[in-house]
């Protein structure tokens, strides 16, 4: 799939699977590829540059916890501005995703 | 944590980002997902050079990976931050020791002590060794700056009659040979300050035992919230002084 599409929605992507439950920076990475059918692919290391600028903007909030086989994760957890932030985003892609249908689907062209 | 194969790489990621304090945690986080990949490689059963090649392969070009965190880690606002955490922890550490330990004092001092039981040459004689005079004593250990040295405020003293006792040190900077006149007077220049009445020192004394030196206000109403020391800067009045 064409890069160029990932950036315009990787912030909704990743906040809304965030907001479902604490994730770590590979479970999000995981749980992008089996729920997208592994349409979206990320660059494992590009994700955190995105879940820091996050954090900074107050959207997560960040915990380490260590699991029982000692492994140490760091967990990103969605706020309330967040969630905010995942309305609108959503009502954004909504927006996109009219508009593209709209000049997909018209046939009759006013302007000629 | 161990040193592993993976070190290099984060360390490529790290020499990017000026601001340290958080390099701490941004190894702990990447490197806890190089390890999760590396893991998903060897289940798959791999060779452990080529894992280790999948896995960096996979992450992305460090540098590139750091420079875009050292954009969010900007070190002017994580400074500015630090900044503003000690500042307002010191504010705090002073403000308890100037008000809070007051009441302590307060409640504590009156009872034990009277203007008849200070003795200027008993108290310094006493000064540490006598429990009642330690109950009401305390350091404050405030430092104010001159031009040329630096006094130390450093106990208060408080009786039943509203006295209070302030015990300061002068450190004259660069006077080996004494040249500067020993008795400067802070007497003048510091006013104690309660609620709204304003109280100059009534007398001060000067002591051999350790250079220390005492003002005295009169008076001073024991009910009070809020207890200021202020002091004018001398610097100027002192050289009219030695001239």
């Amino acid at each position: 799939m064409d890069k160029n599409y990932i950036g315009v929605g990787s912030n909704l992507l990743i906040l809304s699977l965030i907001s479902r439950k604490d994730m770590y920076g590979y479970e999000i990475i995981k749980n992008l590829e089996l729920l997208s059918e592994n349409v979206f692919q990320f660059k494992e290391g590009t994700l955190y540059p995105i879940l820091h600028r996050f954090e900074n903007l107050g959207y997560v909030k960040s915990y380490f916890k260590t699991a029982e086989n000692n492994k140490e994760r760091k967990y990103y957890q969605i706020t309330k501005v967040g969630l905010k932030q995942l309305e609108d985003e959503k009502a954004q892609w909504e927006i996109f995703k009219a508009s593209v249908h709209r000049v997909l689907d018209t046939h009759h062209y006013e302007f000629e | 944590m161990n040193s592993n194969e993976f070190d290099d790489y984060i360390k490529n990621v790290l020499n990017q980002i000026a601001f340290v304090f958080e390099h701490k945690k941004i190894k702990r986080e990447l490197m806890s997902h190089l390890l999760d990949l590396r893991d998903e490689y060897a289940e798959q059963g791999l060779e452990n050079l080529e894992i280790t090649q999948r896995v960096i392969e996979d992450m992305g070009d460090p540098i590139a990976i750091g420079k875009e965190l050292n954009q969010i880690h900007h070190p002017i606002i994580g400074w500015l931050w630090w900044i503003s955490r000690i500042v307002v922890v010191t504010m705090l550490i002073y403000c308890i020791l100037f008000v809070g330990s007051k009441f302590v004092t307060h409640q504590l001092a009156n009872r034990f002590v009277s203007d008849q039981d200070f003795d200027i040459n008993q108290f310094m004689w006493g000064l540490g060794d006598s429990e009642r005079i330690a109950l009401l004593n305390q350091d404050l250990a405030l430092t104010i700056n001159l031009n040329d040295g630096i006094l130390l405020i450093d106990r208060l003293i408080q009786t039943q009659e509203g006295t209070i006792i302030l015990l300061y040190q002068e450190n004259h900077s660069f006077d080996i040979f004494q040249l500067k006149d020993r008795t400067f007077n802070l007497r003048t220049y510091a006013q104690l300050h309660v609620g709204d009445e304003i109280f100059v020192a009534q007398s001060d004394g000067l002591l051999t035992y350790d250079h220390w030196r005492i003002l005295i206000y009169k008076n001073v109403p024991l009910e009070y919230s809020q207890l200021e020391l202020k002091y004018k800067q001398v610097s100027e009045t002192f050289e009219k002084v030695l001239r």
